[in-house]
């Protein structure tokens, strides 16, 4: 049963698993800028009130950290790699700060980060995470990081564009080196990732070294000596939230919340305790509904950056049962017991967005058909630079239906278009 | 002789030498038939089909993520290389084993039977001719300016013909396939900026164009990093190609280049 925000409210559970300071009405997020949260169709449910709540107060959380002295380490663009390693530090916590690019869309648009950016030169031609850019600029929304840590080499133009224009607004960055991942030639020792693609092994030994030298600055930073089982242990972490991810992603949970859900996969909404107790409670819940027989399950590619799209696709008679938005590496379980550095190393050259194309969407039909999509939505990003060669790609390979659509952080101009297109995708 | 073009000034013609082979460093879009693009896709790749036709294979390098895609876009395994170029400096064994690879794929493709048609020279040794030109009219007292950008979609004739028949001199060609100005896309790439700075000074030029194609986020960025850090003025030009039996450049583009030769020019005569 879904309902409006003055609706869910009435749902706030009694024995919340946050603390009290990050409790409460989530009308006070709205009254606070956050006007999104007026225009979502909320699935009614004490579980999914905490998950709410545990995602809108990311920034008190992280300001009473900073507070009760935690390093605050930024790990921008991995999308999820680096804050398993940060995890390790007992006196470190990891953010992810690409996820502004959801700010526009929150405020709808009442916040100067997006002129902000544009001033710096960060225009409409770039992609929503440009948001990121105003925000370290005002210094408002989350605190400015204490450490910043970033991916480069195969990663987005429009982030590696970003992320030197942050060094040079003042934000040192130490950039690490992803380098595009490509099958072996038959005559490279190689090795082989969890999806089954052959790589070099120089590929894993080179991400192996920069992660021991982003484990050497953290050590400097945190006074901590990261040891091999310190590293376990927040894999293992990492491992039974993903485990939590697994047993939503297969319920019949609305596709707003999954899309919320998933998004902790990132960097545990800064947060890991509170995100497994979180999780736990939602995963409970979730597995105890049976999907809409009336919906079409369909996977979707790529996140949105106007989260109120996930209540469009259900309103135009559609429901996600798989998804790709752009970290499986950080959804798939990690192995426990080997060289964990080797471990990270694999999980970073699982990044489907450091591969090719075709590999990505090879895996993404593969996953719609194992997981039952009647179709294939391809929602692109405005300005992402991966985003022009995926629906050809697709196309290519699919002999499921596609929709192409593009998801700005505001909609509300076009809904009608966009609910028209995917009514007209669910029914055909 | 088999015909390579190679579309990244980060690979040098110096790790090619020696393997009987003629480069070719950048594609002349006016004698190539675009392709329609989808919208996002850098400008410059609406000609690769044509040039790939037209040459036996491509290099293209990993440094900006339109050509890493633009790499399997082409669809032609065997005939195109993406050299995985690192954007640190601290992984330079990549750089090594990626020669080696570079080398071994020109075996191959040199074992391979030679195209049907015989193709004539035009397209090669352009970068050399160029930059001997450039040079040559360097300093003959009349406004310098330099040109830098990614791939340029144009004819690199057509904009010095253009500039000089202004009374302006193109002292720097710094597009890809012209003179090398440094990796944009190192991270972080201060390197790069110190660098230009110094080809400003030693060259003498009184303005610099950045030119890019509308999706090229790199040089978009790196343009507006230019203007603060240059002490000359900057213009950025945003071109995705001409089209066969237009006029060169375009009408916007001619107005904005006419009004930064003017700007220059009136300049130069305010100067002391």
């Amino acid at each position: 049963m879904k309902g409006p925000l003055t609706l869910f409210d009435t749902f706030a559970p009694k024995e919340s698993c946050l603390s009290h300071g990050y409790q409460g009405p989530l009308q006070r997020h709205a009254a606070g800028g956050d006007l999104r949260l007026l225009h979502l169709a909320f699935h009614l449910s004490p579980a999914t009130h905490d998950l709410w709540n545990f995602l809108m107060t990311e920034e008190d959380r992280l300001k009473d950290l900073r507070r009760s002295g935690k390093v605050i380490i930024g790990a921008l663009k991995d999308l999820g790699t680096i804050p398993v390693l940060v995890n390790a530090y007992e006196n470190a916590v990891a953010f992810y700060p690409d996820g502004a690019w959801w700010l526009p869309c929150f405020k709808e648009q009442r916040t100067d980060l997006l002129p902000v950016a544009e001033a710096l030169g960060a225009g409409e031609g770039l992609c929503p995470v440009r948001a990121m850019l105003g925000a370290f600029e005002l210094g408002c929304h989350f605190p400015v990081p204490d450490l910043l840590f970033c991916s480069t080499g195969a990663i987005c133009d429009d982030f590696k564009a970003l992320a030197q224009r942050l060094v040079e607004r003042g934000h040192p960055i130490h950039f690490w080196e992803m380098p595009h991942v490509r099958e072996a030639q038959a005559d490279e020792t190689s090795i082989q990732l969890e999806s089954g693609l052959r790589v070099p092994v120089l590929l894993r030994d080179v991400v192996k070294d920069e992660l021991h030298r982003i484990a050497g600055k953290l050590d400097e930073r945190t006074g901590e000596f990261l040891n091999v089982e310190k590293l376990r242990a927040a894999i293992r972490r990492s491992n039974r939230v993903r485990h939590l991810l697994a047993r939503i992603r297969t319920s019949a949970l609305p596709s707003l919340e999954r899309l919320v859900c998933e998004m902790m996969a990132i960097h545990y909404c800064s947060d890991y305790e509170l995100c497994e107790a979180v999780l736990s409670r939602v995963a409970e819940e979730a597995e105890t509904l049976t999907p809409d027989p009336a919906l079409k399950p369909v996977f979707w590619v790529n996140p949105v950056a106007d989260v109120r799209v996930m209540n469009l696709l259900e309103e135009a008679g559609g429901r996600l049962c798989g998804t790709d938005f752009m970290f499986s590496h950080a959804l798939s379980p990690l192995e426990e017991t080997g060289d964990p550095f080797d471990t990270l190393a694999r999980m970073a050259l699982s990044d489907p967005m450091a591969g090719t194309t075709r590999a990505r969407m090879k895996l993404c039909l593969e996953e719609a058909k194992r997981c039952g999509a009647k179709g294939i939505i391809v929602s692109r990003i405005p300005g992402a630079s991966h985003c022009a060669f995926e629906a050809s790609m697709l196309a290519s390979l699919s002999d499921l239906p596609l929709l192409e659509i593009e998801v700005s952080s505001l909609t509300d101009s076009y809904a009608p278009a966009l609910m028209t297109r995917l009514q007209g995708f669910m029914e055909s | 002789m088999k015909k390579i073009a190679v579309l990244s000034n980060v690979i040098p013609d110096v790790w090619l030498e020696g393997q009987g082979i003629t480069l070719v460093r950048e594609a002349e879009c006016s004698q190539h038939e675009p392709v329609t693009l989808r919208a996002g896709m850098c400008g410059y790749l609406a000609f690769l089909p044509a040039l790939l036709a037209d040459v036996d294979g491509v290099v293209l390098t990993t440094t900006c993520d339109q050509m890493r895609r633009a790499a399997e876009w082409l669809d032609a395994d065997d005939r195109v290389f993406l050299f995985n170029y690192p954007s640190t400096l601290h992984q330079e064994c990549l750089i090594d084993a990626e020669k080696a690879r570079l080398k071994g794929w020109v075996a191959q493709l040199k074992l391979r039977s030679n195209l049907q048609h015989e193709r004539d020279a035009r397209v090669c040794d352009t970068r050399t001719h160029g930059q001997q030109d450039i040079r040559q009219v360097a300093d003959h007292g009349r406004i310098a300016i330099g040109v830098i950008g990614g791939h340029f979609c144009g004819e690199r004739q057509a904009v010095e013909n253009f500039f000089a028949q202004r009374g302006v001199q193109l002292a720097l060609w710094g597009c890809e396939g012209g003179e090398s100005v440094g990796d944009v896309a190192q991270r972080p790439n201060d390197a790069f900026y110190e660098h230009l700075k110094t080809l400003v000074t030693q060259r003498h030029l009184a303005g610099l164009i950045v030119v890019r194609t509308t999706w090229c986020d790199l040089w978009r960025l790196a343009c507006v990093r230019l203007h603060e850090v240059l002490d000359v003025p900057v213009l950025e030009w945003v071109m995705d190609g001409q089209s066969h039996g237009q006029p060169f450049p375009d009408s916007t583009s001619r107005t904005r280049l006419e009004a930064f030769c003017e700007l220059l020019q009136a300049q130069c005569q305010e100067a002391p």
